[in-house]
């Protein structure tokens, strides 16, 4: 069902998305605000594949054949009648808005049109589209590390043909990935039901942030509930500010309902700086 | 010394792993627990209850066994468990054996007698981790409860269906089980007595229990 695509925004998840995409097969180009960053991602996966390959995961022939699928370009110069399109770039509204409007006017209108948000609603990235390409528009949620995690969240907008999302939830079945079929809903599937297990968590600990309190949540929900990490730990990893403004996000867009409501601790520690791993010092302290 | 006796539903997991010739069972069926079947048990009798029962219900029970002078150990999973200590001094112990492990670890809290229900656990082949608090629906069960409450309110808002929400979880954050597999696996029931209890201890609105919930709970019975 897709040959070629054109996948817009090479960072972090952008860039897994393309190598993704060229691993099944698909023509992929990759495109950034300039060709500079897209051609550093190009290189970048090549070193992956390199390394891959040395690990024995691929054969020297399926690595030609994906760096043959697989090319940085300039947004402008892209294959207008690509059968599918999936916007990766900042998370921004305003920008998003733009982007699709400036690609709706490039696009050949059977280019399926598909976007990579956490945060924004589809409908409302398509609504200032022409009908016919709103149809056309969906949800691509892929999760990070793209090429790996097998998820991709499939969502209908208000427009969007039933028959194209379920076409395209069965070709990602076809090459691998488990898609799961929902509708346009503040973070989709993924982000708001996992929200519990760091709310939950954060009024278990209550406001101390006693280290002993924390560990022993972690290892109770690795231990007896079979989760591969604590909460803890896994806030500390992802990012306390990040993982503090999806749930700010998911709060706000179901109007503050109780059930998402964030956590004064949260909030506490990232105004501190204290943002986890990547700051030495989080939940937990780092050396 | 008596034998020490194990109250437990006749579906209760652990049923079939209790040595009769350890322990004396107690079929909690029973129409006649409350009544009969606890009445004149010698003092000092140890008790393992392994009822799964509504805050409502376990006052009862426990309220009967502190009238026997019986040394108590009780399934808190789905109650206030921090409340019930304070109330009844014929608890020495309590577990959360009502939240399905995948690891077949389970909590349990006993400051004093912790080597008790080390032992049965191990009987039972199970393994047990002590925690410094029964709180409310201990760890796990809490956690989970939320959990599950949510993925509950999402098939009421027609999110996805039960096999995508699912998927979604396993494949998308690495859970150990989808949460509507779980909930249906564990039994509904342990879902929504904890979520009232927390809701009504705490009154707190995070706890309301999705309707979707309380309805697929009415249509299985369990
Ligand atoms: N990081 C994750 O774990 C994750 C997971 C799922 C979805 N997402 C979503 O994916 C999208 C990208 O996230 P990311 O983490 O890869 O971000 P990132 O910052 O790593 O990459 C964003 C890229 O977009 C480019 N960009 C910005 N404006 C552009 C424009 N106008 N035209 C073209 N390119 C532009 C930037 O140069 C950058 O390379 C966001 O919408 C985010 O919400 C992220």
């Amino acid at each position: 069902m897709i040959h070629s695509a054109v996948v817009l925004g090479a960072g972090t998840m952008g860039s897994g998305i393309a190598q993704w995409l060229a691993q099944a097969g698909v023509k992929v180009e990759l495109a950034d605000a300039n060709l500079s960053v897209a051609t550093e991602a190009h290189k970048r996966i090549l070193l992956s594949w390199k390394a891959l390959l040395e690990k024995g995961k691929f054969t020297p022939e399926q690595v030609k054949t994906f760096e043959d699928n697989l090319f940085p370009i300039e947004t402008s110069d892209c294959k207008k009648d690509s059968d599918l399109l999936i916007e990766a770039i900042i998370e921004n509204l305003d920008v998003k808005k733009q982007v699709f409007h400036e690609l709706d006017l490039l696009m050949h209108e059977k280019t399926i049109f598909a976007s990579n948000t956490s945060s924004f609603q589809i409908t409302t990235l398509a609504s200032r589209l022409p009908l016919k390409r709103q149809k056309r528009f969906l949800g691509l949620h892929f999760f990070n590390p793209a090429t790996l995690m097998k998820l991709v969240e499939v969502v209908r907008a208000r427009e969007t043909e039933e028959s194209l999302a379920k076409n395209l939830a069965a070709w990602f079945k076809s090459q691998g990935k488990v898609p799961a079929l929902c509708q346009d809903s503040p973070g989709f599937i993924v982000n708001r039901l996992a929200r519990n297990f760091y709310g939950e968590s954060l009024r278990l600990a209550g406001m101390s942030a006693d280290e002993n309190r924390l560990k022993e949540i972690d290892t109770i929900m690795r231990e007896v509930g079979g989760f591969k990490m604590g909460p803890f730990e896994l806030m500390d990893l992802i990012g306390l500010d990040i993982n503090y403004q999806v749930s700010t996000s998911v709060w706000e867009a179901f109007h503050r309902e109780p059930r998402f409501q964030p956590h004064r601790l949260q909030a506490s520690l990232v105004d501190a700086g204290l943002l986890g791993r990547k700051t030495k010092q989080g939940f937990y302290r780092y050396e | 010394m008596n034998k020490p006796l194990v109250i437990i539903e006749g579906d209760h997991f652990l049923r079939s792993k209790i040595d009769p010739k350890r322990y004396t069972l107690l079929d909690a069926e029973s129409e006649d627990l409350m009544t009969d079947d606890l009445v004149d048990l010698p003092a000092r009798t140890v008790v393992f209850d392994l009822t799964i029962g509504s805050a409502d219900e376990k006052r009862q029970l426990l309220e009967c066994l502190e009238d026997e002078k019986a040394l108590v150990y009780s399934d808190l999973s789905t109650v206030w468990g921090e409340g019930f200590f304070e109330n009844f001094r014929c608890l020495q112990g309590a577990f959360a054996l009502g939240y399905q492990s995948p690891k077949n670890c389970y909590e349990f809290y006993s400051p004093k007698n912790a080597s008790v229900i080390q032992e049965f656990l191990e009987s039972a082949e199970l393994k047990g981790l002590s925690v410094s608090t029964a709180g409310m629906g201990f760890h796990f069960p809490r956690m989970l409860a939320q959990i599950i409450n949510e993925a509950y309110f999402a098939l009421e808002d027609q999110l996805a269906s039960a096999e995508d929400l699912d998927l979604a979880l396993v494949h998308g954050v690495n859970y150990p089980k989808g949460p509507i597999d779980w909930s249906k696996g564990m039994g509904l029931r342990t879902t929504i007595y904890l979520l009232d209890e927390l809701y009504s201890v705490t009154g707190d609105p995070r706890y309301r229990t999705s309707t979707k919930l309380r309805l697929e709970f009415l249509k299985s019975n369990r």
